[in-house]
């Protein structure tokens, strides 16, 4: 069954490079750094965009090489962490860790915090204990128009008590079970005027803070659309480790955790269905706090995070509304898992062409169905094996769905339900 | 007969005089406001023409310093009724209302039907007040702000904050009902877009002139409570440890605004003057141009912490530190 994912990972295919990658592996988790101390970095690098230029940038590492977004930092409520900081930027910087109480010691008073003089000759400590569970950011606290810009910015998780990532029954995002998931996706937000990075790269720290704002590269989790579609780690994109693909099945609750790390809003927009906002900056939306579960929930289909904010949404498919049997089932077929009986049996409401009639997409499967790969002309790339049904997942300010002007690109990425019979891998 | 009506004519009489009296005490509070010219002085030697208000004792006077924003208007917490008596020194005409508060409006056309102000107007050198008056102030934090042409004047700096909370104990209160606080603050949130003041002031601005309209609006200065941030700036007194602090928030920029505090995190309790049924916990928000918010915060420790705009309006016309970074102390 693998394979099929290995296609279906491939199924950006109006992006051509995509059929060059069919190495890809199917990846539907959080990645990110595990413990309670850490050795963060501040380092330059360079980022690829959608459409093939290269930027400059800062970003935190726990490594040797520049990461964009910095590591997601997954943490334990209630266990002090420890994150042992320093610098090798040409500038000082320093983290905040917002909604945290956090003690910072070594290196120099900034305005904000303590930080990390340039040229790595100093080291910062920062400690806090996460005393709640849910979606943070961290990023730069020292002259934050300019670093929060250049990309020092990144996730963090807090899981909450009793949970085990070999126990699915426990995979809660706070301690209610309103706040259950299948899956859980990262969605950070971010966006760049790249203008500022090449006056950076040269040294040019005032001349760049002085430009007319105007970003033209909008990203999720450090990628541009098409690239946020190729899975975590892709050897295309050494220094920006983490995709933005969402997979699920049928009937699956899905967790977005949704940051935006940028300095604009970005309305946030999910085809296929609503979502359900569960919380908002770590805080669970209910009417008596630890008591009441996630009774203040929003449904919506568009949200703009605060810049410097998070949220929780709860996304659920089932094909609920449809009209017609997705599976093409009879009515005495037997029913799928998660299928909405309402439709169940239901025919398909128009004739289906002949294949001589039909001009094939590259991601139609050769059938309208769920899970059923029909005849493909001779020359199809057959990207969609799995025969799975896919979503565009972006930003409502259609501007940002391009990469310095060329379409489609920026702040989008894709849903893809896929047929139980596919394994989704964590 | 007709005597025996006397006394009752005379009760009437009585009653009337009364009834007159009575709109006098309910109404109020009231406000002498002067708008007129100001310059204000930003870093790098640089001199902006604002419009802007000044607090007067009486119609007519000028001894009251023109401040931008406006002077913060309180309704004590007994009072429904606003009362600002205006008195324009500005070259034209101008007007007051207050979003979020009910008023009789009654708004001032020009020639080819367009609105050019939202109620009745104050001409430029108006020899007696003209009298903008709210019948119904709820508790809550509003904006007053100029009601004519509002693209040109509100930028100019016609702007202030009317706050009136649901009781008052000393410095504290309840902002809402059983919504407590034992400080506040007004946290004011501008910007200032240069070019249109210099047009403004040289008589360029409008149709066929420099700058027509605020389309290329592009704010070069960012204030809180009327001033960017400097280096070396000292910090705000908020109130102590153990204390609920409530800042209210406003914006009269044009931009979106998101109010962080560095090492706490807010109660957002209203916006638009109006409470929210459950507060919110935050540590990020959004304030778009002309919204309220009230928060509360209750530091545990003492200190300074900086309230800074996450979107990152933090240079002074490109030059960093400035903008919109304020520090708060909190003393033990
Ligand atoms: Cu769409």
């Amino acid at each position: 069954m693998k394979t099929d994912i290995f296609k279906i990972m491939a199924i950006a295919s109006t992006f051509a490079m995509m059929l060059f990658a069919p190495w890809l592996v199917a990846d539907a988790k959080i990645n990110g750094l595990m413990g309670t101390s850490f050795n963060l970095t501040a380092r330059t690098g360079t980022i690829y965009t959608g459409e093939g230029n290269i930027i400059h940038v800062w970003g935190y590492t726990a490594g040797p090489k520049m990461q964009y977004p910095g590591p997601t930092l997954i943490l334990m409520q209630g266990m002090p962490v420890t994150i042992n900081f320093t610098n090798n930027l040409p500038v000082a910087t320093s983290i905040v860790f917002p909604g945290m109480d956090v003690t910072a010691t070594g290196g120099t008073t900034g305005l904000l915090t303590n930080e990390a003089a340039p040229g790595g000759v100093d080291e910062v400590t920062y400690t806090f204990t996460p005393t709640r569970p849910g979606t943070f950011i961290y990023y730069s606290g020292t002259d934050m128009d300019l670093q929060v810009e250049m990309g020092l910015v990144g996730a963090i998780i807090v899981r909450p008590m009793g949970f085990d990532h070999m126990m699915p029954e426990t995979w809660r995002a706070y301690g209610h079970d309103d706040s259950l998931y299948d899956h859980e996706y990262l969605i950070l937000e971010t966006e760049m005027d790249h203008r500022i990075h090449s006056l950076v790269k040269q040294g040019k720290y005032n001349e760049a803070r002085a430009i007319d704002y105007f970003p033209v590269y909008w990203f999720i989790n450090g990628r541009n659309a098409p690239d946020t579609m190729l899975n975590d780690f892709h050897p295309l994109f050494p220094t920006q480790p983490y995709g933005g693909m969402v997979m699920m099945h049928p009937g699956d609750n899905v967790l977005l955790r949704i940051i935006n790390a940028g300095r604009d809003l970005h309305p946030f927009h999910t085809h296929g269905n609503n979502f359900e906002i569960i919380a908002r900056d770590a805080i669970l939306l209910e009417s008596v706090p630890g008591v009441s579960g996630a009774d203040l929930k929003v449904s919506d289909f568009t949200t703009s995070v605060s810049p410097g904010g998070t949220e929780d949404a709860i996304f659920h498919w089932t094909g609920h509304g449809l009209g017609w049997d997705m599976y093409g089932h009879s009515p005495e077929d037997p029913p799928e898992m998660g299928e909405d009986p309402n439709d169940h049996g239901k025919p398909f409401p128009v004739i289906i062409p002949e294949q001589q009639d039909l001009t094939f997409g590259d991601m139609y499967s050769g059938s309208p169905f769920l899970g059923v790969a029909g005849d493909l002309p001779p020359g199809h790339p057959g990207l969609n094996e799995a025969a799975g049904f896919f979503y565009m997942w972006h930003s409502h300010n259609e501007k940002e769905m391009v990469n310095n002007d060329i379409f489609p690109g920026g702040l989008m990425t894709m849903l893809v339900v896929l047929p139980h019979s596919v394994p989704i891998e964590h | 007969m007709r005597t025996k009506y006397i006394p009752v004519l005379i009760l009437l009489a009585v009653l009337s005089i009364v009834a007159f009296a009575l709109p006098n005490r309910a109404s109020g509070v009231e406000y002498f406001l002067r708008a007129d010219t100001v310059v204000v002085n930003l870093p790098g030697g640089v001199n902006v023409t604002m419009w802007g208000f000044a607090l007067e004792n009486a119609f007519g006077e000028t001894s009251g310093t023109v401040i931008c924003p406006g002077p913060e208007l309180v309704v004590p917490s007994g009072d429904n009724v606003l009362t600002i008596h205006l008195d324009n020194n500005l070259p034209e005409v101008t007007s007051i209302v207050i979003p979020g508060l009910t008023a009789t409006m009654t708004p001032v056309r020009r020639p080819d039907g367009r609105v050019r102000s939202f109620t009745h107007e104050t001409p430029s050198g108006n020899t007696e007040a003209v009298d903008y008056t709210w019948n119904n102030v709820e508790p809550g934090t509003y904006i007053y702000q100029t009601g004519t042409h509002p693209g040109k004047q509100v930028q100019m700096g016609l702007y202030g904050v009317v706050r009136k909370s649901f009781s008052e104990d000393g410095s504290g209160g309840e902002v809402y009902e059983n919504v407590d606080y034992d400080s506040q603050k007004v946290i004011f949130f501008s910007e200032i877009d240069p070019v249109i003041h210099e047009a403004v002031a040289n008589e360029e601005y409008g149709t066929g002139l420099t700058v027509t309209s605020p389309i290329g609006y592009k704010a070069k200065y960012f204030l809180i409570n009327g001033k960017v941030y400097e280096n070396g700036d000292p910090a705000l007194p908020i109130g102590g440890v153990g204390q609920t602090i409530l800042l209210r928030f406003v914006n009269a920029g044009l931009k979106t605004h998101s109010p962080m505090v560095n090492g706490l995190e807010t109660l957002v309790v209203a916006e638009d003057g109006k409470p929210y049924k459950y507060p919110e916990k935050r540590f990020s928000m959004t304030l778009p141009a002309m919204k309220t918010k009230d928060v509360l915060i209750a530091p545990s420790t003492a200190g300074t912490y900086v309230l800074y705009d996450r979107r990152l309006y933090l240079t002074n016309s490109g030059s960093a530190p400035g903008g919109m970074y304020l520090k708060l102390s909190v003393n033990d």
